[in-house]
């Protein structure tokens, strides 16, 4: 090679090492963006988990026994009834705008019985785009005295 | 090509490599626990420790307490809370996570109780969440409950 192609090579491989500096510091930065905003919903979504269970378990509806000193505790009886009650129309639309756009399922693990149940506390009945999380806490079954492992299942619609 | 020619390309070269290093391990260094896996792991465990064992009638936080002190329950505390921990565990976080969890000295031999799936004590490195949470005893001592959860 000459030394005048040699010269000309200079700023073109100056533009190629510069060129390759940027693509990677933008990858980066719509990296770490990314990452951020789907952590940001998903805090979000979790901080909401815990504010509807702290809600629900503070109704009268659904709230256990004053004697039961679990935290965040739900009664499953009173959870069974009032999945009926939201159910019927005069129940849906009194409790809809508290509930939102949102379903809520509560799923828990009888360990005697080695079986999953669940129980749709309230069905938005809506299909689409939705955002799922889930948050623990322990549910009281009147008839045996036990706690049961139970999780709250939330899908929000947009 | 001349020797200072030569001196340039292998600086950029070296720059180019230093950036691309620093970018990774930025990348990859800062994914430790996050505020979700923190409140996941405790929510989790706050739920496992409060749920009855019915076969021993008491809670599995008593339970853990009677294994660690020993004594006579109508039940062998010990089995009893390997087996709720490993079904609870496969059931409420199995489906979502690779995870190790470890009740420290907790059997009357000083021995750990470790439930785990497909996620290894000995690869540190790979634990994106580690959550401990002492469960009190008599005596003022305590048994802790370790969640790591995998990547």
């Amino acid at each position: 090679m000459k030394k005048g192609q040699l010269q000309a090579l200079e700023p073109i491989l100056a533009v190629i090492i510069i060129a390759i500096i940027l693509v990677i510091g933008f990858i980066y930065v719509v990296k770490i963006s990314t990452n951020e905003s789907v952590q940001d919903e998903m805090l979000s979504a979790e901080n909401e988990d815990t504010a509807t269970l702290t809600m629900l378990s503070a109704m009268p509806e659904l709230a256990c026994a004053s004697d039961i000193k679990e935290k965040n505790c739900i009664d499953l009886e009173k959870a069974k009834l009032f999945s009926q009650l939201l159910k019927t129309p005069s129940g849906r639309s009194y409790y809809a705008s508290l509930f939102g756009k949102r379903d809520i399922i509560i799923t828990y693990f009888d360990i005697e019985k080695k079986q999953e149940n669940t129980i749709v506390l309230f069905d938005y009945e809506a299909q689409g785009a939705s955002i799922g999380s889930r948050t623990y806490f322990t549910a009281h079954d009147a008839a045996t005295k036990n706690m049961h492992f139970a999780i709250l299942s939330i899908k929000r619609f947009s | 090509m001349k020797k200072g020619q030569f001196e340039m390309l292998g600086l950029a070269i070296i720059v180019v490599v230093v950036v691309l290093g620093v970018v990774l391990y930025i990348s990859f260094g800062t994914q430790n626990t996050t505020p979700q896996t923190r409140q996941y792991s405790t929510s989790f465990q706050t739920a496992l420790l409060d749920t009855t064992i019915p076969a021993c009638d008491m809670s599995v936080a008593q339970a853990i307490r009677a294994c660690k002190t020993g004594g006579r329950y109508g039940c062998d505390p010990c089995v009893e809370v390997e087996r709720t921990v490993k079904e609870l565990a496969t059931y409420g976080i199995g489906t979502e996570y690779k995870y190790i969890l470890t009740l420290e000295s907790v059997l009357p031999s000083g021995e750990d109780i470790v439930v785990k799936n497909d996620c290894e004590k000995e690869n540190p490195e790979g634990f994106y969440s580690q959550y401990q949470n002492p469960i009190p005893i008599a005596q003022g001592g305590a048994v802790n409950m370790i969640l790591s959860l995998c990547r």
